[in-house]
């Protein structure tokens, strides 16, 4: 979440925001690693040339360049390596002819090809060849990312029962009707973890947050937004008292109560809807078949771990009618390493499955009420040792509630 | 997924990973063990690198890298750093030589994104609190291309390359104390500053 001071000036990223938003900064490049075999077999031939001793064997044709001299290239290798350290050292003699033409060492000096004079032949086919190549990966899948190299092409078996009978259930749900002036109430109990600091300390605690919203029956009407930090917290790297004596700041400003139409805001919301703000229109463009589902999921989410968060924007948001919220489980069983996590997850009390992707040492989960088919919430938990973080804390979570109440700012009878 | 997943792989990668010994890169034969070690690492490598300088330069610098590599092999010390570090540690010094193209390429990004996100039909917005993804991506940009080259790198190795403050530590050749505290100023500064990084950038459709 972001947090914005009474001025609404400055804008502070929580830990989990950040993440969000370095994974997300060109997570769209897809590489072309095809480029790679061509590496690979100058690589191997220049290995090949060490192990032999020659220089002048290696008439493979993946050395296009004539220019390797007669030394050896074990004479080039002691010459150009540095000093025995056992960190990384690259010697000085690399030297740069342009800007991206590099030349590693000279020919004469380790029997490698000029990497710069390789690449600019290659390049026009390359051009080429990465134009091919994203067709090929849509019309086969054939190119593997590197993060799904070991995965399985789809969920898990046990994954996919889960989601399969929590789509039948909720593929059954009547969808609540509104009478005139009734409202959706919609409430985020979540826990999110928050880093503070102090000099040169830093704290780590889930800090609980209470979000409600208020849908009109007519989703153009004004909706209301409230927010509010609990005051609790769970401290997960350092104590309370340790940070106060510290200075760290932990307090935060209160959040003022928003109205707006439509549930704009922000002022962020799409004209025509996404999986965050799933309006009539928005779900009215999605595909019916999960498997096409799940392909625009992947594409507007960017994939992976993403696609559950998505999935689960949308799923708690309150406006996607059951028969959709049916569909939308279905297409998660389509998510390469989707697993049952947690079979008996409990979030704020409810009991639920939580099926989970691990990605980036963390692992996404949603939590499943098998009972109803609903998505009752979300998790995150660190799969590492991460930022002093240890393995297994959960680093965020959220549990939703719903309810249909007679007013605005009318909260349900408990 | 790295081979920290617990998903069945056909065999472990050479020297990745903490507990793991490093592979001796001086065995007699260094076609097959380069093989090999190209096969378990080129890959993450190449996407780490294009998501710095671009699909085409990080052919370029996989390549280089490699090489290096080899050439290197014999100061290659397993017993002290795992290989995929000691990688990281000869793709990255060859990376600052790109460093200013690499921040020019951040500032453009930082002035292009609302420009390419006009034409995307598929805004991605989060929940209403959240900022924008173009945004996002604007600001972060911006930001990253402040950034001193080593916070950078400790920055990227961690998030993007996904390694350890241990394996960082390794690779750049600093004090995991170092790594540590660089990690936490810079994302603490990309927290707090990271929009103010970007106030001077033009912005076409502000």
């Amino acid at each position: 979440m972001r947090e914005v001071d009474r001025a609404g000036m400055r804008q502070v990223w929580t830990e989990d925001e950040l993440d969000r938003a370095l994974a997300g900064l060109y997570a769209e490049i897809e590489t072309d690693q095809r480029g790679l075999a061509g590496v690979r077999e100058n690589l191997v031939a220049a290995a090949e040339g060490l192990a032999q001793r020659r220089l002048d064997v290696v008439g493979t044709g993946a050395v296009e360049s004539g220019t390797a001299g007669s030394g050896t290239a074990e004479s080039g290798a002691v010459k150009s390596g540095t000093a025995g350290s056992g960190t990384a050292g690259v010697s000085a003699d690399e030297t740069r002819t342009a800007d991206g033409d590099t030349l590693v060492g000279t020919a004469a000096d380790s029997g490698v090809v000029p990497i710069g004079e390789r690449a600019r032949r290659r390049r026009p086919l390359r051009r080429w060849l990465a134009a091919a190549a994203v067709v090929a990966v849509l019309a086969s899948g054939g190119v593997v990312a590197q993060t799904v190299l070991f995965s399985p092409d789809t969920a898990t078996a046990r994954a996919r029962e889960a989601l399969t009978g929590a789509a039948e259930i909720a593929a059954r749900a009547e969808d609540p009707v509104l009478a005139d002036g009734q409202y959706r109430y919609l409430a985020t109990h979540a826990w999110w973890l928050r880093t503070t600091t102090a000099d040169e300390r830093g704290f780590s605690y889930l800090n609980e947050n209470l979000i409600e919203t208020w849908i009109p029956a007519d989703p153009d009407d004004e909706w209301l937004l409230r927010r509010r930090e609990t005051g609790n917290r769970k401290w997960v790297k350092g104590t309370e008292a340790e940070a106060r004596a510290a200075g760290a700041p932990i307090e935060e400003s209160p959040w003022p109560e928003q109205r707006a139409k439509g549930g704009a805001f922000t002022g962020n919301a799409p004209e025509h809807g996404n999986w965050q703000f799933p309006g009539p229109e928005f779900l009215a463009g999605l595909p019916a078949d999960p498997g096409r589902l799940y392909e625009r999921l992947r594409r507007d989410s960017g994939g992976g771990k993403q696609v559950l968060v998505y999935a689960a924007d949308a799923l708690r948001s309150g406006t996607v009618p059951a028969a959709v919220r049916a569909n939308l489980l279905r297409a998660l069983a389509h998510l390469p390493g989707l697993d049952v996590t947690d079979d008996a997850a409990n979030l704020d009390g409810r009991r639920g499955v939580a099926l989970g992707v691990s990605e980036d040492r963390e692992r996404q989960e949603i939590i499943l009420d098998p009972g109803t088919g609903e998505v009752i919430g979300e998790r995150k938990v660190s799969d590492s040792l991460w930022a002093g973080v240890p393995k297994g804390t959960v680093t965020s979570y959220s549990a939703v509630t719903t309810a249909v109440v007679d007013g605005i700012g009318v909260t349900p009878a408990r | 997924m790295t081979a920290e997943s617990p998903a069945p792989e056909p065999r472990p990668p050479i020297g990745d990973g903490p507990d793991l010994p490093g592979p001796d890169l001086s065995a007699p034969d260094p076609a097959s063990v380069f093989g090999r070690l190209f096969d378990d690492h080129a890959g993450p490598l190449h996407a780490y690198l294009a998501r710095r300088v671009g699909d085409q330069t990080a052919d370029d610098l996989v390549s280089e890298t490699f090489l290096v590599a080899l050439r290197q092999r014999h100061t290659y010390d397993p017993a002290r750093a795992g290989v995929r570090p000691w990688l990281y540690g000869i793709a990255s010094n060859l990376l600052r030589r790109h460093a200013r193209r690499e921040a020019r390429g951040w500032r453009a990004r930082a002035r292009m994104v609302g420009a390419d996100r006009a034409q995307d039909e598929s805004p991605e917005v989060r929940t209403t609190e959240r900022v924008t993804a173009q945004q996002q991506v604007r600001r972060l940009a911006g930001a990253l291309a402040a950034l001193e080259p080593g916070d950078r790198d400790v920055l990227l190795l961690t998030s993007w390359g996904r390694l350890s403050a241990t394996e960082v530590a390794q690779a750049l050749g600093i004090p995991v104390g170092t790594v540590h505290s660089r990690l936490h100023r810079v994302r603490r500064w990309l927290q707090t500053h990271g929009s103010v990084a970007t106030s001077g950038v033009e912005d076409s459709d502000a």
